[in-house]
């Protein structure tokens, strides 16, 4: 298989922090989970491989080309990095504005920038409020907003940081849809979660991070057999069964 | 999250007679206009023909109103602090424990003059705003030729102040339902100094995740920031500027002289 990305005995040390020989890959059309715990190093990863940290050591490979200073620009284009809050993302006056933001900083012509726009509005399914500040937007709609800003660049692969936290099912449900959409167009998507659901449902592969270290890389079922990786995820099951035992009113009894 | 500081009309769509910059342009010329008259008649002449033209305009005067309200404090401030800076006149004499303070009528004159300019520029701007979307104001400004690295901050502030100000109010509201108690002054102003602070540590952060968000879509080499077109209709209104102008120039002095004498 093809790697969309190939990370290379990458060492990165910030502080008292130290990421320690990261190997892994993601190719073409895969869909990865990232996992670990909070501090394990998954936002250090992602933003090494979007060249917004450089590594000490070790090489960074998008489609086979070497990530560095010269060349950030054209790799960056590959690559679409939906933030965990959206309100991080959204900046322009009005939905439509920051859709428009990345096409243009493309140096596209003003029809393209428009028909991308229309494109990545309506493949997340919010055309109708292309003209709503973006002030005034539920969490989820500006979720959905930030994923059109990026779809409109037409990227090749997706980062998505904990793309369901703080949304209701209805949007899950919306967000979920929009991604398997994305797998049949051949996006590899590399995405990090606390939620043992998704990881069981949605990811090809994952990987597992502990303390700035790679834990874990390979095929979800093995995954989900490893205890050590199941810590990194949480042990939901005796967590339910010892809460279940405290539960001091239950009319099934 | 209702919070927006300025009074425009998102959602409308695009403006159809008239073009952003010809709006803003118009409002520039009206507004140098209001600023060298040196008769308080021929300011309140200006001030009522901007009224009638923007009811005319269908401009929605409710939210224009509440805005300008907002710098009636500013306005007050003109108007009571000149008396006492200036003029020979004395209308009255403050007596304070260590000397008396003359009020001059010269300076009472003055500040009433700057007052009323001060509220004829609040209102023509906030009604001109108020017919544009945010976009279109920020299109208008670059037409008129403001610099790309100053709009972009503009663009940025505009967005981002209103969810500092939510923000400043979740952390008042978190701190009420700790007990906090905000009954005296004292305690009000200690509890702002933490929310300041609070905030813009806060602020400090977002900028930088912000910063990186806007790197990973293309910035760095400049923003793109689309000029507003002018259009035909903004021919009307810059014949109307000129009209205005030479009103106030050759006909409003003798106008007001017949209406006063």
């Amino acid at each position: 298989m093809t790697c969309a990305i190939e990370v290379n005995h990458v060492f990165f040390r910030y502080d008292e922090f130290a990421m320690e020989d990261i190997n892994m890959q993601l190719h073409l059309c895969e869909h990865k989970a990232l996992v670990g715990l909070n501090g394990s190093g998954k936002t250090t990863l992602f933003k090494l491989m979007l060249g917004l940290l450089e590594p000490d050591e070790g090489e960074i490979y998008i489609f086979d080309q070497k990530l560095g200073r010269e060349n950030l620009w054209d790799v960056r284009k590959d690559i679409g990095f939906l933030f965990q809050n959206p309100d991080d993302q959204l900046f322009a006056p009005t939905v439509w504005e920051d859709v428009a933001f990345g096409p243009r900083n493309l140096g596209l012509p003003e029809s393209e920038v428009g028909q991308r726009v229309t494109e990545a509005l309506d493949f997340v399914r919010m055309t109708d409020l292309a003209h709503r500040p973006v002030n005034q937007m539920s969490h989820g709609q500006a979720k959905r907003v930030a994923l059109a800003g990026i779809l409109a660049m037409k990227p090749k692969i997706l980062f998505l940081d904990e793309p369901f936290t703080g949304l209701d099912f209805p949007m899950v449900r919306s967000i979920f849809d929009i991604i398997q959409r994305l797998r049949d167009d051949g996006i590899s998507v590399l995405f990090t979660t606390h939620n043992r659901f998704f990881i069981e449902n949605w990811a090809d592969s994952l990987i597992a991070l502990k303390e700035g270290r790679v834990l874990f890389d390979g095929p979800t079922h093995k995954a989900l057999n490893d205890a050590e990786v199941l810590e990194q995820i949480g042990d939901w099951d005796s967590l339910k069964r010892e809460m279940a035992q405290k539960r001091v009113y239950d009319d099934t009894q | 999250m209702e919070y927006f500081l300025l009074p425009f009309r998102e959602g409308a769509g695009a403006l159809r007679r008239f073009s952003s910059a010809g709006i803003l342009i118009s409002a520039i010329g009206v507004g140098v206009i209001a600023a060298i008259q040196t008769e308080i008649q021929s300011i309140l002449t200006i001030l009522v023909l901007v009224v009638i033209g923007a009811s005319i305009a269908r401009t929605r005067w409710r939210v224009v109103l509440s805005l300008a309200g907002k710098f009636e404090v500013l306005i007050l401030f003109w108007i009571f602090l000149m008396p006492f800076m200036y003029g020979e006149t004395i209308l009255l004499s403050v007596q304070l424990p260590w000397r008396s303070l003359p009020f001059y009528l010269e300076g009472l004159q003055f500040g009433v003059l700057i007052g009323f300019r001060m509220m004829t520029m609040v209102i023509l701007f906030i009604a001109a705003l108020s017919h544009m979307t945010l976009s279109e104001f920020i299109g208008a400004l670059r037409t008129i030729r403001v610099p790309v690295t100053i709009l972009g901050s503009l663009l940025i502030m505009l967005r981002y102040i209103p969810l500092f100000i939510g923000e400043r109010k979740r952390m008042q509201e978190a701190q009420s339902l700790r007990g906090y108690d905000y009954g005296t002054r004292f305690e009000r102003i200690k509890s702002l100094g933490y929310l300041i602070g609070s905030t813009i540590d806060r602020a400090f952060d977002r900028s930088i995740t912000v910063y990186e968000a806007m790197t990973l879509r293309g910035f760095g080499k400049g923003m793109v920031i689309q000029a507003s077109r002018l259009k035909r209709g903004d021919f009307l209104l810059f014949v109307l500027l000129f009209l205005l102008l030479l009103f106030t120039t050759f006909f409003l002095q003798s106008l007001l002289m017949v209406v006063f004498q």
